[in-house]
């Protein structure tokens, strides 16, 4: 009996002690197990033996789990079971035939992203494909406004276009108004081209090389053909003396020296007698004058009479020589 | 249950490896909970719900792709 109760510790001790020693062992192979199914992960198994993987691993966390909680039966069984799966997921994923390593996948060639169509940086309203400065805004000056480019200086004659009344055509830079930036072909407007014109900044006939030429009787200034004397005419009446004829000749040659200008033929007397009176009379003769220089050859159209009677007096009508300088007919240019 | 819907969105075909993990899960919660190991069954079942999410997901994104054209990554689920 007293044998009987000496073998029951030592058997009871040698439990235990085998059992601590399968723990020992148990938690080594759960080790090697995790390492079989980290190798089988690494080699594809993920890919090729995703079930075996899966169930390995979830069966190694069973058997820790039942291991920390010392149901070390439990443990066991699903420790074994991890190691066959991890067994096969090693298996499927080491054989080549099975599981081929895969080659890092060739991506697919992406062009490059097309640029947007109706981009435009520059906001000119040309979308940056058609604009040849797409980062300088076009001036639209109504000068080469497609191509998306200012033009600061369209004609290129140095003088820019906010400062150019002519942007668009180059100045000539012949000395006469060379600042405004217009090309002045005929500086003195005389229809005799600067280039056959031996006085260009003179107006004369083309008869006389674009030269003026020396009148008796008149002088030709820009605003009016001054005239030296006066036309005379019959007392109270709208007839010229002939004593003028000369003086209005010469009139009708710058005339017809210069094509293109036009005149105003203004009438005045002074301020003896009716307004009414006056103001026909000044009318009459003025269209006399008219008459006479379309006598010449001068066109109507580009003369206009106005009688303006006593009402334009240039000097006093008090005294005899005011009221000769008074009565008079000019010459105005209305265009040159 | 996500574990349905995952099969229900064949994740059993084109996530196996999410899917083999969330039924693992779901029984072995299933099992705790029988042995009354309430807490050990929850922490379980939360596995199994997230790899069944993750096996929905992958199934239907490899459908929408036509699965298999390129290969996907190692994934992992049920590590919460």
């Amino acid at each position: 009996m007293a044998l009987r109760c000496l073998r029951l510790p030592v058997l009871s001790l040698a439990l235990v002690s085998a059992v601590g020693c399968a723990g020992s062992d148990l938690a080594l192979r759960l080790g090697d197990v995790r390492q079989d199914l980290a190798l089988a992960r690494s080699q594809g198994a993920y890919r090729c033996a995703p079930r075996e993987l899966a169930a390995g691993e979830s069966s190694s966390e069973f058997a820790e789990r039942e291991f920390d909680r010392g149901e070390y039966f439990a443990a066991r069984d699903y420790l074994v079971s991890a190691q066959a799966s991890a067994k096969d997921a090693l298996r499927l994923s080491s054989d080549e035939r099975l599981c081929p390593k895969v080659q890092p996948v060739a991506r697919p060639h992406r062009p490059e992203p097309m640029p947007d169509p109706l981009a435009d940086s520059d906001g000119d309203g040309i979308p940056d494909l058609q604009d040849r400065c797409p980062n300088e805004p076009e001036d639209k000056d109504g000068f080469e406004d497609d191509d998306g480019c200012p033009d600061p200086d369209n004609d290129g004659d140095g003088i820019l276009d906010v400062n150019d009344k002519c942007p668009n055509e180059p100045e000539d830079f012949d000395g006469f108004e060379d600042e405004d930036g217009c090309p002045d072909p005929d500086n003195d407007k005389d229809g005799v081209p600067d280039a056959s014109d031996r006085c260009p900044n003179e107006p004369g006939p083309a008869s006389n090389d674009g030269c003026p030429v020396k009148f008796s009787f008149i002088n030709v200034t820009t605003e009016k053909i001054e005239l030296k004397q006066s036309i005379f005419f019959q007392t109270a009446k709208a007839v010229i003396m002939s004593k003028s004829f000369g003086l209005l000749d010469e009139v009708a040659a710058v005339l017809l020296g210069r094509p293109t200008m036009q005149v105003r033929i203004e009438g005045h007397t002074d301020s003896r007698g009716g307004h009414t009176y006056n103001l026909r009379l000044s009318q009459s003769r003025a269209d006399s004058v008219k008459a006479y220089l379309v006598g010449k050859g001068i066109s109507s159209d580009r003369m206009e009479s106005k009688g303006y009677g006593p009402d334009q007096p240039i000097d006093s009508n008090k005294t005899a020589a005011g009221r000769e300088r008074n009565r008079r007919v000019e010459f105005m240019i209305t265009q040159q | 249950m996500a574990l349905a819907q995952a099969k229900a969105d064949g994740a059993e075909k084109f996530a196996p490896y999410e899917f083999t993990k969330a039924t693992l899960y779901y029984d072995k919660a299933r099992e705790d909970a029988g042995h009354a190991y309430f807490q050990n069954a929850i922490d379980w079942g939360r596995r199994s719900q997230d790899c069944s999410a993750r096996a929905s997901a992958l199934a239907k994104s490899a459908q929408a792709r036509h699965a298999g054209d390129l290969p996907r990554p190692n994934q992992v689920c049920g590590e919460l």
